[in-house]
């Protein structure tokens, strides 16, 4: 209601002066008064001259009018001072319009940039968002990494651990093997004292001298029997060792009648040995003849040694 | 009837209109010596918050005018002296009126490069 009697005052001083400038009695218009008409209701049409500049356009509608009268009484003075009157209201009032749209676009774009930031600000956050979920996924990664290197190192330490263990275990079994081994070495030697005893690569190796046989015989002597009995009494007692008895000669006689003559004496022993029922080691027989002299055969001790039975425990 | 007294309305009058004219040329000196006062006042206000628009064509108009205004209350012309005077406080308050839209255009300015900083910025 308000804004309606602001509008109709103006609205009638621009009517007023429109109708004295349309009157067909009155004097030829001056073509400025008719410049400042359409300039005054162009600026009505704009609304927010309108509703802004309003009273400047009142006071504009009122000079128009005065310039009119001025103009038909023919004060020349008077209506120019009343158009440029006119004309500065008009001014003023399209500046005070004209303050009100800007003032209206600053808020409108202000509102936008206010959307805009509020969007980049949303957008920023999910971009930070995104980056927590890539770290978090990270960190769970590298988690699961570490757990596992740790399960690696603590796998590689409890291996290590049994290894050792292993290690050790098997070392003290050597050491027990080679206490064992020593023991029964000595043990061995102990109750084979009475031989001629070595220790080779192939075990102990007791040797038999040509004593045992007559010449040329693999026939044992009478009473040599009873030199094997240590030896027995020791296969008694260690059922799993393994014999080998290997005769060997002296470069008398041929190649082939000396191999002949080592096996049968290997064998002598073998029977010898045997005849024990309680003895149920494995044992092989071998005849090398004279093929391994360990002494020379050019003088009779040499050939005396040569002519041997070498028993090997294994 | 007396010829005074057949006379005296006609004297009377005119006694009056003679009486008359002095004041309405008082009032009317006094009305110019108030709008040159406002006119000056406005020009003032305006070199004082807008020394940007001492430049402008509108405000040399109102110095222009007020001087003229001036000179016209001096030769004792005070009607075109108040045209002037009025004329001049206008102009001076065409100036203020632009200088402050000037302000909110330049505002208005700002905010738009400032969207189009933001928008630059988000298209990178």
């Amino acid at each position: 209601m308000n804004s309606l009697r602001k509008l109709t005052a103006p609205a009638f001083i621009a009517a007023l002066a429109i109708a004295f400038s349309g009157c067909a009695s009155m004097p030829a218009e001056n073509p400025r008064l008719a410049q400042l008409d359409d300039k005054l209701k162009t600026a009505y049409g704009d609304k927010y001259v309108a509703e802004y500049g309003q009273g400047d356009l009142t006071k504009a509608g009122a000079s128009l009018a005065a310039a009119r009268v001025a103009w038909r009484a023919g004060r020349e003075d008077e209506t120019q001072h009343e158009i440029a009157m006119t004309e500065n209201h008009l001014v003023l009032g399209g500046i005070h319009g004209e303050q009100e749209r800007v003032k209206a676009e600053t808020i409108a774009l202000k509102d936008r940039l206010d959307q805009i930031r509020l969007a980049s600000r949303d957008a920023a956050l999910r971009d930070a968002n995104e980056k927590v979920e890539i770290y978090k996924s990270d960190a769970v990664i590298a988690s699961a990494a570490i757990q596992n290197a740790q399960a690696a190192a603590q796998t590689a330490e409890d291996k290590n651990r049994v290894d050792a263990v292993v290690a050790t275990a098997a070392i003290q079994n050597a050491q027990a093997a080679t206490q064992s081994a020593e023991d029964k070495i000595a043990a061995m030697k102990l109750q084979l004292s009475v031989y001629d005893l070595k220790v080779t690569a192939l075990g102990a190796t007791l040797v038999l001298h040509d004593v045992m046989f007559d010449t040329d015989s693999a026939q044992l002597r009478s009473g040599s029997v009873d030199r094997l009995e240590p030896l027995i009494s020791y296969l008694r007692a260690a059922p799993g060792t393994t014999v080998r008895i290997e005769g060997h000669t002296d470069d008398t006689g041929s190649v082939q009648h000396n191999n002949e003559l080592s096996l049968d004496r290997a064998n002598a022993v073998k029977r010898a040995l045997m005849v024990s029922s309680t003895v149920t080691n494995t044992i092989d027989t071998f005849g090398s003849g004279q093929s391994k002299p360990i002494a020379t055969n050019a003088t009779a001790s040499g050939r005396e040694q040569n002519r041997r039975v070498e028993i090997t425990l294994q | 009837m007396t010829p005074f007294q057949r006379l005296s309305p006609l004297i009377s009058g005119l006694l009056l209109s003679l009486a008359a004219v002095p004041a309405f040329a008082a009032s009317a000196e006094l009305n110019a010596q108030l709008g040159i006062a406002r006119a000056q006042a406005s020009i003032d206000l305006v070199s004082k918050e807008n020394p940007a628009q001492t430049r402008d064509r509108s405000f040399t108009d109102a110095q222009q005018r007020l001087a003229d205004a001036r000179i016209a209350a001096e030769k004792n012309h005070d009607r075109e002296a108040l045209w002037l005077a009025s004329e001049a406080e206008l102009l001076a308050d065409v100036t203020a009126g632009s200088a402050k839209l000037a302000g909110l255009q330049h505002t208005r300015a700002e905010v738009a490069h400032g969207i189009e900083i933001l928008n630059a910025e988000i298209r990178k």
